[in-house]
Formats: C-alpha cells, sequence, structure tokens
C-alpha cells in the first residue's frame, strides 16, 4: 500500500525538480570542496592518561583521560584488558564524569559547624583539631566503639579508602559493615557455601550454554559486562530473564518469565522437584559435595554426629570447627562416619529411612538429608505452584529439564530476588538446582551473585590492620531497632554518638534516612564527620566534613569480583581548591587524636601524598599473598595486571579446588581466615539443611517458600494488606551509581530533571492517576515523591522508584524514608560482619501510591540545571545543595 | 483617501516599529528567547504568516492581472490598488522570512552559494522575480503606459509561479505527510485566490459606495470570484483531509489525532471561509457592503487559521515510526530531542504543543508593519509617479 | 570510500554510552543530543511498550542516517549542509548556515539540532565555564564543520566525528559501545570492520519509504519469548 499513498506524488515531483535543480546549478555554487576528501584533522596537543573509574558499581572499569589545562576535558575507555572481549569497559556515568568533577557541587574547602552550629569554611589545622578533639571526647565519654565507620567497600580503592578501616582498627571504632547495611549480603551462601558468596567473572558468562537470571537487571546494573550475555547467545546459548517487570534485561533475554513478586523461590523448587521426579540429577554431585546422605534425627531434626553413634567415632584430627556427622554405606552395608577434611567418592545412601543405635542405648529414626528434601518437595509440585508464581506447571517443568540437560548452566541470583526478608530461602532453592544439576565448580556454571562490591581479592592486613588492632563491628540494623536478645554482634555499650563516614551518603541513601537525619538533628547523633568530594546531603548536615580527591586525583588500588584485572587509579589532575587525598586526611586525624599513634602513622606533608599513597601500594602487592605478589607497582601504572587463580586455563572457576581436588567447603572469605567461616559448614559440604535452633523453630532447616510481607509489614500492622498493597522497588538506575552521578549535568538532561514514579496504567487507572500526575508514594513510615509513568511492563502490584535521587531533587523527600531494616532471626544464628548478618530487605516494603498536593514543585523543574549566565534564576538551579 | 493613507501608513508604521523591537529582542536574545518553537516544531508564527501575506501578495497580483488582462475598466483603480498591496505583502512574507533566520549573519551566502535544488532557492528566485515584474507593472500602470496589460500579465504569471513554488516548499517535504500531497501547490494557488480576492472585496467595501474603487459591477464579480475561490479551497482541503484519513497508515493517523488535538482551530480553517463563501453567494447580486465586508473578514481570519494549522499537523504528527526489528509490527513513533530541555524538562519528546511565545507576537507584528505601511507609500510612489509623467506631458522640456 | 555504520540491535542493552559519549566528544551543548536510544512509542526510559499484545523494549539508536539521497542536502538554500564527496559523510558547515530550519524540517529522522539560542554554558566550579569535547575546531578544508563553541541560531548534527574520522579513527559512539554493538567503516572496502562484520547477515534501513538510502544499516533483534499471564489477563 505503500506506493498508494499522497507520498507518491511527492516523491516523483522531489525527485524531477533535484534533477532539474541538479541540471542548472551554476558551475560556481559548487564547491571546491565537495571533490576532495576530508581535511586530516591537526593532531591535538593533548594527553590521555590511564586511572580507573571505580565508584560503588563494582565496574572497575579501565579509562583514559584527556587534560588540557589541568582540567579532564574528555574520557575514553582504556580498552587495554589482555582479554580483548572486555574491551572497552566503561558506561555513560563513567564516560561523562569530567563534567560533574569540577561542578558546582564540588566540595574544595573543608568545613567545620561553628557556635551557632552553622557550617563554616575552616582551614585544614582547625577543622582537623576540631574533629579529633571531639572524636577524642566522644571516645573517651562512652567508649570508641560507640565512634561508628561507614564507608564504601574497600574492593573499590585499598589504600585510601583502606586508611579508614586502618584507623578504625587503630582506635577501636565499630565498624558498620556496608555490605549488610545496603542489602548486598546474600545470606544464602554463608547458609550454604559458608562463604560470604562466590562469582563468576563476567567472562565466564559467555561459557555458559543456559544462563538462567532471577532478579537481576544485568543489562542496566552491569553495563560494562553485559555484552558477555550477548556473546553467550551468539554461540547458541540461551537467557531465561526472571521478572515481574519487563526490563532492558528481559528484552535482550531469549525468554522472560513474568515470575509473581517474591516467588522465584518457590519456582527454583518447583524446579528442584521435576528435576529430581525425572531423575535428570546428578546423584555423584549431591552424594559427593553436599550434605545429602547426611543422616538426620527425625525425633530432634538435628544431624546426627558421628561420636554419638554406637560403634562410630569421629574421624580423627579434626578441628573445633568441624563436625564428622554419619552415613549410610551401600558398599559397606554399614554406617560410616563422615569426613569434614576431604571429599572423597564415595558409595552413600542418598534416600531412605535408617534406624541409627545410639551410643546412649537408644535408637534414632534416620532419614538422610536428600530424603527429607524429597518429601519437603512434594509440596511444591509444579501444578502447586504455578499459582504461587503465576507461571504454568509446563513451563516450570520445560524449564527445569532445559537446566538439567544443558550445560553449562549459570544462574544469576539478583538483588531484586535477594533483598526480600526471605531472600535467603530464595538463595537456597537456587542453589539447590545449580547443585542437582552439577553446574557447581564449572566453567560458565554454577551461581553467582552480582549484589554490591564486596570481594576482598587478596590479603590487604598488612595495610588496614595495624599493629594492636581493635577490630570490631556492629550492624547498623541494631542501631535502629535496638539491640535484640538472641543477636550475636556486639553492639557498643552507650549506643553509637559519632559516625565517620567515607564515600558515602547515609543520611540520603541508608534505609530510614529520615531516621538518621533525626538522629542528627536531635543531638542523639554527636558528631558526624564526612569524607567526600561532593556536596551531598550528609557533607552538608555533617559537624565535620573534609574534600576529598575524585578517582582522577589520586593513587588507589581497585579490584572488582566482576573481572580479574588489578588496577590502579591515577593522578591526573590536581584535587581541586584544598581536597586532599584520603591518606592524609586520616594520617592527620589519627595523629592529632593520639599523638603515640604516630608509629602507625608516620606524618607527611600533604604534597607527599602521592610517595605515601606509593609505599602503601608496595606493601598492599608485597604481602597480598599468592593472588597478587607477582604484580609490581610499575606494571599496574602500565596498566591491569590479572590476579593469579588456582585453576588451570584463562578464567578463575569458583569451587574448582573444592570439586576437583576434593577440598573441603568453604572457601575463604577475606579479610577472614578460613578457620572463622568454616562452622558455617560443618560437614564440609554444602549443605542444605541447617539444624540451629532458629532454623528448626522457624521450620527453615530446609529451603522452603514463605510469602512476602506476612512476616513483616502485616504481622507489624494488620491493615498494611489493605492500606499498602503495593510492593515497592528502589531499582538502580541506569543513570546513576546509587547516588552518585546524581548531579551529572548529561545523565539529569536524560531523565528531564525529574524523579519518576513508574505504575502499571491499570494500577494508575484504579487510583485516578495518569502519566504525567505529580504523586506520593508513601507508608506509614515515609513518602517520596515522583512523576508518573505508567509502563505496562510494570507488574500490577508493584511500585517502581529508581533509587539514588537526592532529596534535593525531590521536594526534600527520601525513598528511603520508607524502608524498614527488618531483622530476620536466622540471620543472627552467628554474626560475621559482612558474612552473616542481618541483612537489608529492600524490597520488604509495602506502600501505596496518591496524587501529590501542589504538582510538580519549582525545584524539580530548576535543580539540575547546570546553566552559566542562563535564563535560570540565581539560587533555585544550580545552587541546590549549596548554602543559601 | 489621503486621510486614510495617512492613517494606514502610521498603523503600518507603528506595527513596523513594534515588530523590529520583537526581532531586535530575539536577535539579542537567541530566538529561543523569543518562541516556542522545538527542534519538533520548526516553523512557527512567523512562517504561517510567510504563507498567510505571500498568499494575499499572489492573491492581489493575479486578481489585478485578471481584471487588467481581461480589461475589466471599470476595477481598473481597484487592481491598481491589488497590484501596490500585492507587492507590499510579497515584502512582508520576505520580511517575515528574514526575520526567521536563526543566522541572518550568513544570508550572503544565498546570493554567493546558492543551491538551485533547494525549494526555498526557488522560493528566493521566485519571490524576486514576482518583486521584479510587479515594480515593472506598478510603474507601468502608474505612468498609464500601454504595456501595463502586458506587465500585469507578466506579474500574474510570477504570482502564480510565486504560489506553486511556495506549495512545493511545503509539499516536497515528504517527512511531513501533512504536506506531501500533490494537492498542496494547487491549493496554494486557490488560497492565494481566496486571499487576494477577500483583500480585494474588503478594501472594496471599505471604499465609499460607488467610488472608484468600489464599482457596483465590479463588486459583485469580485464577489463570486472569492466566493468560487472559496469553493474550490475548501474541496481542495477537504479531499486532502479524505486523503489523509483514508491512508491508513501509523504517520496518517498521526496527522489525524494531530488535527484532533487542534480540533477547533481546524474548525475555524473550514467553518469561517465557508460561512463568508455562504454569505458572498447569497448576496452578490445585491449591494450588501456590510454583508460582503464581514463575509471577507471571515475568509480572511479563516485562512489565517489555514496558514496557522499548515503548521501543527506536519509538526506534531511524527514522521519516523519503527516496527519492531525483522518484524512488521509498529512499535511507535521515534522520540525527537527538543532542545528546550533548559526550559522546559522535556528533553525529549514525541510532539512539542506550539504556543507562539509573546516576544514572538510582538515580532509577527513586522510583516503586517511592512505590508500596511508598504502598501501606503507604493501607492503614494505610483501617485507621485503619475503626476510626474502628467507634469512632464503638459510641460514637455 | 563509503563511510557507513553498522548498528547490531541484537547487541544494545539501551545504555546510552554511545549517545553521552557522542555529546561530550563533540562538546553538544545543553538540550542538544546528535546521537539518542529509545524505544520506539515513548519519550521515557525503562518503559515498555505493548506491541502485538506483547511487552517489548526494544532499543534502537538513531543519529544522521547519513542517507545518500539526503533531503536536507537538497534543501539547503545555501549549500551548508554538503556531502563530503570523496567519504559520502553528511556535513554542515557552520560558517554559511543561515538557521532557516528547513534542513530539519525536511529530515523524517529527527536528527538535526538547532540551536535556538547562543549555547548554554555549563556551569563548573566557582561559577567557571565547565568545557568538554574536543577543544579545537575542525574545518573540512574551508568548511567550518566542527567547533567545541557553537555559533548561535545554525543547525548541527553528526557528523561521524568528522574530527576523528579524518586522522583515520573511528567514531567515538563506534569505539564506546560497550556493547561493541555499533561498527564503523568504508562500505566500498572488502576488509573493512564493517564489511567483514556484516558478511552474510541480513541488514535493514530506517524510513524506507522517504528513499533516503541511510548509511546506517541496522541489524534485527531476536525474539522473545515470553511467558506473561499478567499481560493476558489485562486483555
Amino acid at each position: 500500500m505503500k506506493e498508494m499513498t499522497r507520498r507518491a506524488f511527492v516523491e516523483l515531483s522531489a525527485g524531477a525538480a533535484c534533477a532539474a535543480g541538479a541540471a542548472v546549478a551554476l558551475e560556481g555554487a559548487v564547491s571546491p570542496d565537495q571533490a576532495c576528501a576530508l581535511t586530516p584533522a591537526e593532531p591535538l596537543d593533548e594527553t590521555w592518561i590511564r586511572t580507573t573509574c571505580s565508584p560503588n558499581c563494582t565496574g572497575a572499569c579501565g579509562m583514559e583521560a584527556c587534560v588540557q589545562d589541568g582540567k579532564v576535558r574528555m574520557i575514553r575507555q582504556a580498552a587495554d584488558y589482555p582479554y580483548e572481549h572486555y574491551n572497552p569497559r566503561g558506561c555513560l556515568k563513567g564516560l561523562s564524569f569530567n563534567t560533574m568533577q569540577n561542578g558546582p557541587d564540588r566540595l574544595t574547602r573543608p568545613l567545620i559547624r561553628n557556635e551557632a552550629g552553622e557550617q563554616v569554611e575552616a582551614d585544614w589545622d582547625t577543622a582537623l583539631d576540631a574533629a579529633a578533639d571531639k572524636l577524642r571526647a566522644i571516645m573517651e565519654k562512652y567508649g570508641p566503639d560507640s565512634v561508628g565507620v561507614i564507608y564504601q567497600v574497600q574492593g573499590t580503592g585499598h589504600i585510601q579508602k583502606g586508611a579508614l578501616v586502618r584507623i578504625a582498627n587503630t582506635f577501636g571504632w565499630s565498624v558498620i559493615g556496608g555490605y549488610e547495611l545496603n542489602g548486598d549480603l546474600p545470606m544464602f551462601w554463608p547458609e550454604t557455601f559458608g562463604c560470604q558468596s562466590e562469582e563468576l567473572e563476567s567472562y565466564c558468562w559467555e561459557d555458559s550454554r543456559l544462563t538462567l537470571i532471577f532478579g537481576s537487571n544485568i543489562m542496566v546494573t552491569r553495563m560494562p559486562d553485559a555484552h558477555f550475555l550477548t556473546y553467550s547467545q551468539e554461540a547458541g546459548g540461551r537467557v531465561i530473564y526472571f521478572d515481574p517487570n519487563y526490563s532492558a534485561s528481559a528484552e535482550r533475554a531469549d525468554e522472560w518469565v513474568r515470575i509473581a513478586p517474591d516467588s522465584d523461590g518457590a519456582f527454583a523448587l518447583a524446579m528442584a522437584k521435576a528435576i529430581i521426579d525425572e531423575g535428570l540429577f546428578d546423584a555423584h554431585f549431591m552424594r559427593t559435595y553436599t550434605d545429602s546422605p547426611l543422616l538426620i534425627n527425625v525425633a530432634t531434626g538435628k544431624r546426627i554426629l558421628a561420636s554419638d553413634v554406637s560403634g562410630l567415632e569421629a574421624v580423627p584430627g579434626i578441628p573445633d570447627y568441624r563436625s564428622s556427622f554419619v552415613a549410610y554405606d551401600e558398599d559397606a552395608g554399614a554406617f560410616v562416619a563422615t569426613t569434614p577434611l576431604e571429599l572423597p567418592d564415595n558409595a552413600y545412601a542418598l534416600t531412605g529411612t535408617f534406624e541409627v543405635p545410639l551410643k546412649d542405648g537408644t535408637t534414632a529414626q534416620a532419614k538422610t538429608g536428600f530424603q527429607l528434601l524429597t518429601e519437603q518437595l512434594e509440596q511444591y509440585a509444579p501444578e502447586e505452584v504455578a499459582g504461587i508464581c503465576d507461571v504454568d506447571a509446563d513451563t516450570i517443568k520445560r524449564i527445569a529439564r532445559d537446566a538439567a540437560n544443558t550445560k553449562p548452566m549459570h544462574i544469576i541470583f539478583g538483588g531484586g530476588t535477594q533483598q526480600w526478608y526471605h531472600g535467603d530461602l530464595k538463595g537456597r532453592a537456587c542453589a539447590l538446582v545449580a547443585c542437582l544439576t552439577g553446574n557447581i565448580g564449572q566453567l560458565g556454571g554454577g551461581i553467582s551473585t552480582y549484589v554490591g562490591q564486596y570481594k576482598t581479592r587478596f590479603n590487604t592486613a598488612s595495610w588496614m590492620v595495624p599493629e594492636g588492632a581493635v577490630k570490631t563491628s556492629c550492624p547498623f540494623h541494631y542501631w535502629v531497632n535496638g539491640p535484640t536478645p538472641q543477636m550475636k554482634a556486639p553492639y557498643p555499650k552507650n549506643g553509637f554518638k559519632a559516625l565517620v563516614v567515607g564515600w558515602g551518603n547515609p543520611l540520603e541513601q541508608h534505609n530510614v534516612a529520615n531516621w538518621l537525619r533525626d538522629a542528627v538533628d536531635t543531638g542523639d547523633l554527636e558528631c558526624v564527620v564526612c569524607l567526600d568530594f561532593q556536596r551531598t546531603l550528609t557533607a552538608t548536615e555533617a559537624t565535620f566534613t573534609f574534600p576529598c580527591a575524585s578517582w582522577y586525583e589520586k593513587t588507589e588500588l581497585t579490584t572488582t569480583p566482576l573481572h580479574p584485572y588489578v588496577q590502579l587509579q591515577q593522578r591526573l589532575v590536581d584535587p581541586p581548591g584544598e581536597a586532599r587525598e584520603e591518606i592524609w586526611i586520616f594520617t592527620e586525624l589519627a595523629n592529632r587524636i593520639d599523638p603515640a599513634k604516630e608509629p602507625l602513622w608516620p606524618r607527611f606533608a600533604p604534597e607527599d601524598s602521592e610517595k605515601r599513597a606509593d609505599e602503601v601500594l608496595a606493601l598492599l602487592l608485597e604481602k597480598g599473598g599468592p593472588t597478587i605478589d607477582h604484580l609490581t607497582p610499575e606494571e599496574l601504572r602500565r596498566g591491569p595486571g590479572k590476579l593469579a587463580h588456582a585453576n588451570p586455563g584463562e578464567k578463575r572457576i569458583p569451587f574448582w579446588e573444592q570439586i576437583n581436588e576434593r577440598i573441603p567447603f568453604p572457601t575463604v572469605s577475606r579479610p577472614n581466615p578460613l578457620d572463622v567461616t568454616s562452622k558455617f559448614v560443618r560437614s564440609g559440604r554444602i549443605e542444605f539443611y541447617r539444624d540451629e535452633d532458629i532454623f528448626l523453630e522457624l521450620n527453615e532447616q530446609l529451603p522452603c517458600y514463605k510469602p512476602p510481607f506476612e512476616d513483616t509489614e502485616y504481622k507489624d500492622d494488620p491493615e498494611a494488606r489493605e492500606k499498602y498493597p503495593l510492593g515497592y522497588t528502589t531499582r538502580n538506575s541506569a543513570f546513576r551509581v546509587h547516588a552518585t552521578y546524581v548531579n551529572d549535568p548529561f545523565m539529569l538532561e536524560l531523565q528531564d530533571n525529574t524523579p519518576k514514579v513508574w505504575l502499571n496504567p491499570g494500577t494508575a487507572a484504579e487510583r485516578g492517576l495518569e502519566q504525567g500526575d505529580w504523586v506520593e508514594v508513601y507508608n506509614s513510615r515515609g513518602t517520596v515523591q515522583g512523576q508518573l509513568i505508567e509502563d505496562p511492563g510494570v507488574h500490577p502490584t508493584q511500585c517502581i522508584f529508581d533509587q539514588g535521587w537526592w532529596s534535593a531533587y525531590d521536594n526534600k523527600t527520601s525513598y528511603n524514608s520508607l524502608i524498614w531494616p527488618w531483622i530476620n532471626p536466622t540471620n543472627e544464628a552467628y554474626y560475621l560482619v559482612s558474612v552473616w548478618s542481618p541483612n537489608m530487605a529492600w524490597n520488604e516494603t509495602a506502600c501505596n501510591v496518591r496524587l501529590a498536593d501542589g504538582g510538580v514543585p519549582q525545584v524539580v523543574k530548576d535543580t539540575g540545571k547546570s546553566v552559566l549566565g542562563g535564563s535560570i534564576p540565581e539560587g533555585s538551579g544550580i545552587e541546590y545543595g549549596k548554602e543559601a | 483617501m489621503e486621510r486614510t493613507a495617512r492613517i494606514v501608513g502610521i498603523a503600518g508604521g507603528a506595527l513596523l516599529v513594534l515588530g523590529a523591537i520583537g526581532w531586535a529582542l530575539q536577535l539579542t536574545g537567541g530566538l529561543l528567547s523569543g518562541s516556542g518553537m522545538t527542534n519538533i516544531f520548526l516553523w512557527g508564527l512567523m512562517i504561517a504568516l510567510f504563507a498567510f501575506m505571500v498568499g494575499f501578495g499572489a492573491g492581489s497580483q493575479i486578481i489585478a492581472s485578471v481584471i487588467y488582462v481581461t480589461e475589466k475598466e471599470e476595477l481598473y483603480p481597484l487592481a491598481r490598488v491589488g497590484a501596490a498591496v500585492g507587492l507590499a505583502c510579497v515584502a512582508a512574507a520576505g520580511a517575515a522570512i528574514l526575520a526567521d533566520l536563526g543566522a541572518v549573519r550568513n544570508v550572503m551566502w544565498m546570493l554567493t552559494g546558492l543551491n538551485l535544488a533547494s525549494p526555498l532557492a526557488w522560493d528566493m528566485i521566485a519571490l524576486t522575480a514576482f518583486i521584479v515584474a510587479s515594480v515593472i507593472q506598478l510603474v507601468m500602470i502608474a505612468r498609464k503606459s500601454g504595456s501595463a496589460r502586458v506587465w500585469a500579465g507578466i506579474a500574474g504569471a510570477c504570482a502564480v509561479a510565486l504560489q506553486i513554488v511556495e506549495g512545493l516548499l511545503f509539499s516536497l517535504q515528504s517527512a511531513h505527510a501533512w504536506w506531501a500531497t500533490p494537492i498542496m501547490p494547487v491549493d496554494f494557488l486557490a488560497v492565494a485566490l481566496v486571499s487576494g480576492s477577500a483583500l480585494l472585496l474588503l478594501i472594496a467595501c471599505c471604499a465609499k459606495p460607488g467610488s472608484a474603487l468600489a464599482p457596483e459591477r465590479g463588486l459583485r464579480w469580485l464577489s463570486w470570484f472569492c466566493a468560487i475561490a472559496v469553493a474550490v479551497h475548501l474541496a481542495l482541503a477537504l479531499a486532502d483531509l479524505c486523503l489523509v484519513a483514508l491512508e491508513n497508515t501509523p504517520v496518517s493517523g498521526g496527522v489525524l489525532s494531530a488535527i484532533g488535538s487542534q480540533l477547533p482551530l481546524y474548525l475555524c480553517e473550514l467553518a469561517l471561509p465557508a460561512a463568508g463563501m455562504i454569505i458572498l453567494f447569497a448576496c452578490a447580486k445585491s449591494e450588501k457592503t456590510a454583508s460582503k465586508l464581514a463575509a471577507a473578514v471571515l475568509v480572511i481570519i479563516g485562512i489565517f487559521a489555514h496558514r496557522l494549522m499548515l503548521l501543527y499537523p506536519a509538526y506534531n504528527a511524527p514522521s519516523l515510526y519503527l516496527t519492531l526489528s525483522g518484524t512488521d509490527a509498529v512499535t511507535g513513533p521515534y522520540p525527537i530531542s527538543t532542545g528546550r530541555y533548559l526550559d522546559w524538562d522535556a528533553t525529549f519528546a514525541l510532539g512539542t504543543a506550539y504556543l507562539p511565545a509573546p516576544v514572538e507576537c510582538l515580532a509577527a507584528l513586522l510583516p503586517f508593519g511592512v505590508a500596511l505601511l508598504g502598501s501606503v507609500v507604493i501607492l503614494w510612489a505610483m501617485e507621485r509617479l503619475g503626476q510626474d509623467r502628467e507634469r512632464t506631458a503638459a510641460h514637455p522640456a | 570510500m563509503r563511510y557507513a555504520m553498522a548498528i547490531d540491535l541484537d547487541r544494545c542493552i539501551g545504555c546510552r554510552t554511545c549517545a553521552v559519549v557522542c555529546k561530550c566528544f563533540n562538546s553538544q551543548p545543553q538540550g542538544i543530543w546528535w546521537n539518542r536510544v529509545f524505544t520506539s512509542g515513548t519519550p521515557e526510559y525503562d518503559v515498555a511498550v505493548k506491541v502485538d499484545d506483547q511487552l517489548r523494549m526494544e532499543f534502537v539508536p538513531l543519529s544522521c542516517q547519513h542517507c545518500s539521497n539526503a533531503p536536507c542536502q537538497t534543501v539547503c538554500p545555501t549549500q551548508a549542509t554538503y556531502t563530503d564527496a570523496d567519504t559520502g559523510t553528511v556535513l554542515i558547515d557552520y560558517d554559511r548556515c543561515i538557521g532557516c530550519r528547513m534542513c530539519a524540517s525536511a529530515c523524517p529522522y529527527g536528527v538535526r539540532q538547532f540551536n535556538w539560542s547562543a549555547p548554554a554554558k555549563m556551569v563548573g566550579l566557582d561559577g567557571e565555564e565547565q568545557a568538554y569535547g574536543y577543544p579545537e575546531p575542525y574545518r573540512d578544508g574551508e568548511h567550518l564543520v566542527y567547533t567545541p563553541v557553537r555559533p548561535e541560531g545554525v543547525m548541527e548534527k553528526c557528523t561521524f566525528c568528522a574530527q576523528y574520522t579524518s586522522q583515520g579513527k573511528d567514531p567515538a559512539c563506534c569505539t564506546a559501545c560497550p556493547g561493541n554493538a555499533r561498527i564503523f567503516g568504508d562500505m566500498d572496502d572488502p576488509s573493512s570492520a564493517i564489511r567483514k562484520y556484516l558478511e552474510g547477515k541480513e541488514t535493514y534501513t530506517l524510513g524506507d519509504e522517504y528513499h533516503t538510502r541511510p548509511n546506517v544499516y541496522y541489524l534485527a533483534a531476536h525474539k522473545v519469548e515470553q511467558v506473561d499471564n499478567v499481560s493476558q489477563g489485562e486483555e
């Protein structure tokens, strides 16, 4: 029909007209330049220097910056990774960092509070002395552990950021683990594998032939790695993406499964049932590497110890943190003591019910872990689970078969799935699928979590743990909730009285941020020390604010779990104004708090900060252990240096040693020594059965499904079911790394300067709302505002706000004010900071949406307009966050 | 007449000054500071006025030429005014185009680097040709030269060409379905006839009854002419609308919805000239000057609405609809960067509501000023030329 | 020689790195985007569009198509828009542009961006201007086709990064794409990166109904199987 449109005439006549025009074109009118190629541009007098973009996205992307007149004008990816598929690595945010590096929000002078409580500029001596005096007084009055420390996880910077860990350990301040505070700690890992977490580096994704992604929006949150999924597809692999909401990752997947919110665990359990029922599971794997054959006393719910069984003794030579359990050896026809010291091939019975004679003369009825598991899975027949997940049984079975029959199969377990009160149960269910299919320890197989920046990839104690260190920590949850009877974590006896924050913005970015602001306002929190390079809300509210160097202005050592390269940040340009490197700031602070610490903190002039950072770099490389000690500072100045790993081949394979060298679980969770975490899996095996009392009490000894909000919101307030019928998801945005880049002018342009709220059109219509309305998301704890976007891709029961907006852009409302740090008691069975600890369940938040009074506020219309001498009235646009 | 001319001249001069102030404001603050235009809505009030003015200019000339060529002598005085007003209106259109340029500083390239394939080049040539022919014609008329009739014919032909070129300027832009139609150049001609006849009718009705400018038979003829021209124009416009409605593509759907969002304006464009036409048909034979005057005013307002509606359905109907790759399924129109992020918080959009900004409206007085003042000055000059001629004839050297 | 670009939609993740690096490297003033990435049908980011009862979010990067039959060049009255004869790149001479906007009006792709006023200067530290992008003007012969400080009232658009391609480098969007979804090269050279990438692959161009003969080639994305009982219920 195209030819029949009215345009047909015009095409003809246009053609004729052009021909006519060309025919009569005057010779002289044709520029002579049209006859030759582009004139080569003069090469620029420019310098490109390599550094590493390493905010809290964990990307650690090698970048080169073009510097002119002491300022960065352009940034490009260094694209110098020896493994070519990693090039070019870097995203829209990192590539536009220059637009905010010297933006109006940059901190350039130390800030202190005067007697009137106003924040004023000060010189370094005054500011450091005042901060040291205040901290010393608080430490003396309330104890050093009343000083809480929040830092951006050290993988993003071991030298400068490590200096904060070192000073905390020097004085015995309480480290508030950011990993659990931010909901990054996937508790199923210590519960199942005994380690903090393990994951494939992203270049292993291309080796997978089936990738199941549960609630991880890889295309947005792992931009520099996302293409490895594409490469896997190009090599014939498939990607199946599970999410209630449609997203970029759903679009790039081969199949999108619109799973009901928080039902991923049920789906995985139904898969497990189907795999077992159809006999598709890897019995050798389950028997050899997991606790499946271990016998459990049905009466007590506890695993039977070899030392309790008549005629058996625990295998000799096992340390305190290990146990020898019992299995039934089918070859020998007898009960045997299992060894936690290795993982030998065996003939243990996977299923069955046994009468086990105990030394006390009684007989225990026992079942294997696998037997109990299969019995447990009876509730999760695909037909039953279909109703929970809103996915038909045939689809569940099909995907289960695919997962069992396609190798290597990799499960990516994302924050969208994890950050719920029962996130650990879902992780345990997914881990079960990875194990049943025998994918653990295989290149391109297994299960990975990529939430947060966590992994410590070499030994860092030489720098971060000084001589005579006092290490203590306490989860943020207890500060808000108060100590609980069953908690194992230490709690400062006088509570938290001071907060030292590095590169973080807790007054915006933490859950119940408004609660923390109140603590500052009421004076309950007596002192906040903030180190940052941007004028965040925390920086403007802090008692002492120290302007720091950005990651183009200092020497820093970075690693990431996503790739195997150690990289440096280098000083391309000087920090603006009086901003300084953190290593100098902390050295001065330590010496001014207690001059006796000088041996641990040798002083140096600010201009020697680079020299000092170089010394620490050399120390860290030298003492970093076998993964890193082959690298030299000189090599790293030139480009990326690859970490060493144990398995043969280019790519590190998690659990390769366990699967191939039969070394017991867990793997090491640095910086903790192995023996501290080994007790989490006493059998030396992957454990699906947990027999700690709290797990038995809550009936969570085996992976199971528990619905959302029942143990939290609805328990707290039964009316919440009706009042707040929507789930509240604060997803990561493509335009920010949490709040970093919120004031990047290019990113603001891409978002119309406007915080937005996403709802399904039906959900919006039920509330009489429509696209473009200025709305308020609310629950009993707080509110956040935004412009409504109707998106049929959003699940009808969900409300989405993309996190990271400073409240200055949002009518002073904070999206974190709605969220509560629920404590799941199973997370308190043990305590090891950032390994086994209460975790933030961001998504466990119910809300509702209504029209906000007054429409789009002027502050939103004006904020972020970074224009010099433009038509935006002074003080309303670029001046946000500044003192009036 | 002297007094009327003076009033019109002063009014024109005042508008010219105000418009010039508006333009100056735009030039100093940038076009943006005085415009509601965007990278989506690229041409605004000034271009609507350009099309409006050029229609009156060409139309008046064509009618004047018809009068001269067919030797309707009782209408010569009116034709003389028509030809003069025609030149002034075309000059006003030229001024409108100049005032709409973003970088008028580079305008010399229109002479030294003209791209003859560009309809805008044709436009400039047609405009220049018209002005030259018109001026010669006016001189001949003023001098009561025998060749006036020939030159009026030539000027009329130039006016027809000019109006067709204006039509092509729009209709060759295949990116805008609302314009890209064979009807467009034809309708431009029809609109010129409507505009010219309505304007002359207006002038005649304003003149003293029975005066040279308002001969009875001539008025009747002009009424018929205008009514028929309106009928032709409306038929063309409705035919165009039908074609759009029948096209049934995503692009044509976009045009219809853009028309829908400007429905009151679109109804004005159709209903006002239609009402004028009915009045004219009804009282063409009678001497109801007031009715004819009202009809002329209705038609002129309707044509102004028509010129605004030249823009809305063109720019607010997206041109690029994409399909899901590898399929025929249409996903929708593709967003465009508005260029107005700093003012509106809308970096990208599918369409932008266009409302002329105050400074833009002020600058829009400029072409009106040129047209009014220009008409008076041209007529005065013709008068002087005629007197000189007579004087020379009376007192040969 | 004929410069061309291939965009593999099967590799595009919609991250907009190409758009941002284009903006920065070419010093595009605030409000101006030569290059943009959207799901057709919505001006919002991160929004699904219903197509044939399926939810989709297909990202299509769009910038100047460097048409072999460029309507913008045809209509430009002053030859400010011209096609570089040797590379086929469509360029604008800022010194010649009169700002009539006819070219933008004629372009069916909406890629032309007008400087409606003097370009807004981005504010930096202490009220200083924050400058970004390629710091020197670049002239193709006498034609000023790039300058970091834009003249007022002229049209601009993608130049295939003429200041870089003239030095034998790839355009910024192609070197920066983290998904390696954008490939640049000479279509007349069988050994060029683009020809090699396209070998054996089916391509398509946008806006074929306008007969512009674009030099930006797209590769289709794969289908997305969907298990969605919610949308089915909504129908």
